[in-house]
């Protein structure tokens, strides 16, 4: 492989992650747990923590 | 600028492939900005945590909604009772081991973590098949 190819190789490598970059970083946020959805089990888990098991569904009866 | 021939495509493709593998797979990261400062361990406890007691909260009331007609039936009111007897002391048990486990993410608290999610799964294993595998399961 002669120099004039390596440069070519690398100025498609470069091109290329420009124009895929923002593809890539959208990809990697649907591949993330979001902020939000982690605050949503943690409010889940409190609701579990302040759970009183009253109520005519948690009594045990004859 | 001089086009490059065919034969780079798959070094093209392999450069790029590491920058796909990590979104695409179905094991999902956290963001390491949310509430779990990317622990799994503590994520999937707690997702666990919650979804169990919903679920147990789900058999208890399904159980006392539909009493008369699952009389004939009675291992589920037992495993139903079973179930109110004990959620409050399995809730304490794997909130506390969670809570260990979150102060001090070490091999010994993460053991003591599984245990309690372990007797939970228990549970819960055992009423969802009262659930589904009762002869009256069409029930509301």
């Amino acid at each position: 492989m002669n120099a004039a190819a390596i440069l070519a190789a690398l100025n498609a490598l470069i091109e290329g992650a420009e124009r895929l970059g923002p593809v890539i970083a959208d990809l990697r946020r649907q591949g993330l747990i979001t902020v939000e959805e982690q605050a949503a089990v943690k409010a889940r888990l409190d609701a579990v923590r302040a759970e009183t098991f009253s109520g005519p569904e948690w009594d045990v009866t004859p | 600028m001089k086009r490059l021939p065919l034969s780079y495509l798959p070094i093209l493709l392999l450069c790029f492939a590491p920058l796909f593998l990590g979104s695409t797979c179905g094991n999902r990261t956290l963001d390491p900005e949310g509430v779990y400062a990317g622990d799994k361990i503590l994520f999937t406890a707690d997702q666990t945590i919650a979804n169990s007691f919903d679920t147990l909260h789900g058999f208890v009331s399904w159980e006392h909604a539909n009493r008369a007609v699952l009389a004939s039936v009675p291992e589920i009111k037992e495993s139903a009772d079973f179930v109110r007897v004990n959620a409050k002391a399995w809730r304490d048990a794997v909130v506390a081991a969670r809570d260990a486990y979150a102060s001090v993410p070490n091999e010994t608290n993460r053991v003591t973590l599984a245990r309690a999610l372990a007797v939970v799964r228990s549970a819960l294993a055992s009423a969802i098949a009262h659930q589904q595998q009762n002869p009256v399961r069409n029930l509301p």
